[in-house]
């Protein structure tokens, strides 16, 4: 009976794991952080009221949210109204998928065989996450769209244009780094990385791929979806409570997925260094752990611990990046994403290609 | 039945099943993640309708729009680009969809000495991709003036 419910068991502490880790813990961290380092930023000293540091602030928004009245503007269309809340945090949940938070592990010899620390193994690998994101697109159109407002419409048309033109861009860049490992799959794409980070051979990939990723999650400089001095609040201006919450909850949640799978793509995953593995760490101290965890599950714990720091470093990236540059002008954004990122992207694959058939 | 619809896909994998059970199972994970999106979703919905507060007046329910009343409808003629925008994304981007598996199998094509053939076959396709954009270029698609 425990042999047939343990990878039920398995799979479902991973989807809590996760799940409950980013919408419960690093969104609001995430958001507590983003309001702190502004403060650094600009020379204040920002939310320093709820709890040591102010790190309860986000918990208490949050209550706020939900017990401030369900307002329902005039003229909305009432299920597209309700529904693009709900259809922005679905592709913000499934993200997290195919997403691997550490190695292959038997959790202390529980298992027989590794077993790999993602929620689906799915064949398409990164590709699903392209896919996702691009769902992304519907919660936002949907919102503007039903809300009776012309910000809402222009926001939404905007942030739609902004997203999947950027989408190009940023499919090129996955496609060189397919190029350069041989798989979609993120687990052997780490594992191809472990003589060189995929940064060095795909510099430039990354360097079309990190403003990509920056204009999909609307984020500043792209944030033009949402520029407060023309369009209010764009898309959700109409959305207040808990509508807007979740809104703002998915935003955190499709970022830290997107750092995860650049840590993953790029900087090696959970592997300790180029060309010196976790496992080469522990053979030099002697501690006869591995990365599986067989022995002692600490093998398997401080390699994820290591990704999440990567990933941490990366929030941090967005934050700082938002509080720094200005934002672009709209059709300075619209001529970077495909004057300058999908050209680009097309001579890298070009070259990368030429370089990887000749060499 | 799928030996009818999918008769090609059948012959070329001859022995492997259309569907292979272990990848399928897969999809629960997915499955399982989309239902606690949907259900974070509506309960954080439900729990406000319930909990929340309401004071609604007429004037609290208007659209915003800086203060003055609405005017005008909200639906108004948006600029063709955004649609032009959305052709030419479908387009460019089931082309990139299209390079993954010349991507994927470029390692093995390389060690069995093929890496000219293969290069060529992608350097081609990317040219077509290549000239569609410098003639959507030229044409003025990509200005926002």
């Amino acid at each position: 009976m425990f042999e047939v419910l343990l990878p039920w068991l398995f799979l479902l502490g991973k989807i809590l794991l996760f799940f409950g880790i980013v919408f419960g813990g690093v969104a609001p961290v995430m958001i507590w952080v983003e309001r702190k380092v502004s403060a650094l930023i600009q020379d204040r000293v920002g939310p320093n009221r709820v709890g040591p540091f102010g790190l309860l602030q986000s918990l208490a928004d949050g209550i706020k949210l939900v017990l401030k009245e369900p307002l329902e503007p005039e003229g909305v269309v009432k299920p597209y109204y309700y529904l693009a809340p709900i259809l922005a945090v679905i592709p913000a949940a499934l993200s997290f998928a195919i997403i691997p938070f550490g190695p292959a592990t038997t959790l202390g010899g529980l298992f027989e065989t590794p077993q790999r620390l993602q929620i689906s193994n799915l064949n398409a690998g990164v590709l699903f996450l392209l896919a996702v994101s691009s769902l992304s697109v519907y919660g936002v159109a949907l919102a503007g769209w039903s809300s009776n407002n012309k910000f809402s419409v222009m926001g939404a048309l905007r942030a739609s244009a902004q997203m999947i033109s950027y989408e190009l861009a940023a499919g090129l860049a996955v496609v060189t780094v397919i190029l350069l490992s041989g798989t979609v799959d993120l687990v052997s794409m780490v594992e191809a990385q472990s003589s060189m980070w995929n940064i060095v051979p795909g510099f430039f990939a990354f360097l079309v791929f990190l403003p990509a990723i920056f204009a999909e999650t609307n984020r500043l400089p792209f944030d033009l979806a949402e520029s407060e001095a023309e369009l209010v609040v764009g898309y959700h201006t109409e959305y207040s409570g808990i509508k807007f919450g979740l809104f703002f909850l998915a935003e955190y949640a499709i970022m830290t997925s997107i750092s995860a799978v650049c840590v993953l793509m790029f900087f090696g995953g959970w592997e300790l260094w180029p060309g010196f593995s976790w496992n080469d760490l522990y053979a030099a101290l002697n501690l006869g752990w591995t990365t599986e965890g067989t022995t002692n599950i600490l093998g398997t714990i401080i390699p994820s611990v290591w990704f999440v720091t990567k990933v941490c470093a990366f929030l941090f990236l967005f934050v700082w990046v938002r509080w720094t540059l200005p934002r672009f002008r709209y059709d300075q954004l619209m001529s970077i994403g495909w004057k300058r990122l999908l050209p680009l992207a097309i001579l890298n694959i070009t070259i990368t290609a030429a370089l990887m058939a000749l060499v | 039945m799928l030996r009818i619809i999918f008769p090609f896909f059948i012959d070329r994998f001859p022995g492997r099943p259309l569907f292979s059970a272990v990848q399928f199972s897969q999809y629960w994970g997915v499955l399982i993640l989309a239902l606690l999106g949907v259900l974070t979703g509506v309960g954080a919905l439900l729990a406000s309708h319930m909990v929340g507060s309401r004071r609604f007046y007429p004037r609290k329910t208007a659209p915003y729009e800086c203060g003055i009343p609405s005017t005008g409808a909200d639906n108004q003629r948006f600029s063709v680009k955004f649609y032009l925008v959305a052709v030419s994304f479908i387009l460019f981007d089931i082309e990139t969809i299209f390079l993954v598996p010349w991507a994927q199998s470029f390692k093995g094509f390389v060690a069995n000495g093929e890496g000219a053939f293969i290069f060529t076959v992608g350097f081609v396709f990317l040219g077509m991709l290549t000239l569609g954009l410098i003639y959507e270029w030229r044409k003025g698609l990509l200005d926002w003036n």
